[in-house]
């Protein structure tokens, strides 16, 4: 772990960074790549890196280099499992992946976390990759925290209502983002109640909103920009 | 990988692996990561090695035939032939193991770290558990040890081979390639230049300039070394008189001293009054035009203008081995100022480019 330049941190067990290239050693061979985790790790778990690679059909005696994009993460997702983090730093880690491999690793993951009680923490520029994946969320806009919370909480404390054109919404709450058309308002507001806000107003409706429509939201407002 | 405080292993296997693990991890990556060119150079040094054996044999074989002047002529042909063939060969050879420090570097120094960062792999071998530190350590020492070895081999033979080439060839050893070859300096060659690349590896990130750098760098010092080594410690000068025999050529049966001349066989000539005068003005204006194999004639020529010696600037045998000494102590100053900056460079801990 590379020493904070301000604050401090504090880990509870063993840290797996897998980087966001997802490095390999070309030369090397599925297996050698799952010798090369074993032999540079105090704690090993052959059977878990094995596992990972058979799930996802990964044969072992190929070279890395002669292997696709998603499989090549595959090997790397597997030596970081088999290291057995309690903390697993994944930086883009489905960014090789297609959509159906995506879902697949993703669901995959969900399944050694509550194995295992693994925590991973998933940096991502892909908004959608966040549905359903993370119990908590730290939103950063230029290096700065702008939203950081339980996701259950941020999405039962946000809504969205629309109505006519209006420079306020006709509720109580901190409004994160406006969006008006010529006769229209939208705005994404957060309150104690959320979506359960009581609403009294002619013409105004009140929409749920997914974690994506709030991420959007407080970034979208976090660099300036309105009216998208 | 960072573990500040125990808690507990989120895998099946019961406990940590034992002491010495890690050790032995690395032992298996070097030998992963390094095996072609460990392989392609220890095939190499068996070779030269054995074609060193088998030529010094034929060297040697060659010096013991009959010679003087109570010897048959075409044996003392044949010994003639056969000396300047293998004396040749040895040549060769002695060069060789003196350019294969520049491929160590290239070869083997330069990619331990510039390849790791080339092709990111960096951020993968040092999150693991070796710190990067001991990564560093062990690669350097097992790396170190192997090229140590095959270049301590390599230099003993040159020894072997220098000492026939200086008794067959009838040359110093104080000179050129058998200089180089020669006081164990091919040893300290190889870690110099071996870790040389590795620290250029690691300043320069990327293979190819760390080759270029390692190479530039290596003929840069041949090239250095060969206008300064003779002035390293300052030379002696000697005056030698002028008789008719000097231009006959020298006693093919005397031992040759290991002495390095510095005048290139142009030493100013001397008068009796003790005054220098330069080779190329006595040449030119008064005895240059005299035929070769003249000696006598030439000899009466510089009588004539007054010349009763020459003066010699030379380096003696005895400052041989503090040569070999002062070449093998900058050799180490090199390796430990490669390895403090390679070493320096990776506790800076940035593994991305």
């Amino acid at each position: 772990m590379v020493r904070p330049t301000a604050g401090e941190y504090r880990v509870g067990g063993r840290v797996v960074l897998l980087a966001q290239d997802k490095p390999l050693y070309r030369t090397f061979r599925v297996a050698d790549m799952l010798n090369f985790g074993r032999h540079t790790n105090l704690v090993w778990d052959q059977q878990r890196a094995l596992g990972w690679l058979e799930r996802f059909g990964v044969p072992l005696d190929r070279r890395c280099d002669k292997l696709s994009g998603g499989q090549q993460a595959q090997v790397a997702l597997a030596v970081a499992l088999g290291a057995c983090p309690s903390l697993l730093l994944l930086d883009e880690p489905l960014a090789n992946l297609d959509p159906v491999a995506r879902k697949a690793v993703t669901g995959e993951l969900l399944g050694e976390v509550a194995e295992t009680g693994m925590t991973v923490l998933l940096s991502t520029h892909v908004v959608a990759e966040l549905a359903g994946v993370g119990d908590h969320l730290l939103l950063l806009a230029n290096g700065r925290s702008i939203l950081d919370g339980d996701t259950e909480d941020l999405l039962a404390q946000h809504l969205r209502v629309t109505g006519p054109r209006a420079d306020r919404p006709p509720l109580d709450g901190e409004v994160v983002h406006a969006t008006h058309t010529a006769r229209q308002s939208t705005f994404t507001v957060r309150g104690l109640l959320g979506p359960a806000t009581p609403l009294d107003a002619p013409g105004w409706t009140v929409h749920p909103v997914t974690l994506e429509d709030v991420v959007l939201a407080h970034l979208k407002t976090s660099i300036g920009e309105t009216g998208l | 990988m960072s573990t500040t405080t125990a808690a507990p292993a989120a895998c099946t296997r019961p406990a940590p692996a034992p002491r010495g693990h890690l050790w032995r991890g690395l032992l298996w990556l070097t030998w992963r990561q390094h095996r072609a060119a460990l392989i392609s150079f220890a095939a190499l040094t068996a070779v030269l090695l054995a074609w060193m054996a088998v030529n010094a044999a034929e060297l040697s074989s060659a010096i013991d035939l009959c010679h003087g002047p109570g010897c048959a002529k075409p044996v003392a042909d044949e010994r003639a032939g056969r000396i300047k063939d293998a004396a040749d060969i040895a040549g060769y050879q002695l060069n060789l193991v003196v350019f294969l420090p520049a491929m160590v570097g290239t070869f083997l120094g330069v990619p331990l770290l510039a390849k790791e960062y080339e092709q990111r792999t960096l951020l993968l071998a040092w999150s693991q558990d070796i710190s990067p530190q001991r990564w560093l350590l062990g690669k350097l020492a097992l790396l170190g040890g192997f090229v140590a070895l095959l270049s301590a081999a390599l230099a003993a033979e040159c020894l072997h081979v220098a000492q026939l080439v200086h008794l067959a060839e009838r040359r110093s050893l104080f000179e050129g390639t058998l200089f180089q070859a020669g006081g164990w300096l091919p040893l300290t060659l190889g870690l110099a230049w071996g870790t040389f690349g590795v620290a250029a590896g690691a300043a320069l990130r990327r293979l190819l300039p760390a080759f270029a750098v390692v190479l530039g760098a290596f003929g840069t010092r041949t090239w250095l070394l060969e206008q300064l080594r003779t002035h390293l410690l300052a030379p002696l000068t000697r005056v030698l008189p002028l008789a008719p025999d000097r231009t006959a050529g020298p006693d093919p049966l005397a031992p040759v001293p290991d002495e390095l001349l510095l005048d290139g066989g142009k030493s100013p000539f001397v008068d009796a009054a003790g005054h220098l005068h330069p080779y190329n003005e006595v040449m030119s204006q008064y005895c240059g035009s005299i035929p070769d194999g003249r000696g006598d004639a030439f000899f009466s020529c510089l009588k004539q203008q007054g010349l009763v010696g020459i003066q010699q600037s030379y380096q003696p045998a005895a400052r041989l081995g503090t040569f070999h000494l002062i070449e093998n102590g900058l050799n180490l100053t090199v390796f430990a100022l490669s390895l403090a900056l390679a070493w320096w460079l990776v506790r800076r801990g940035r593994t991305t480019v």
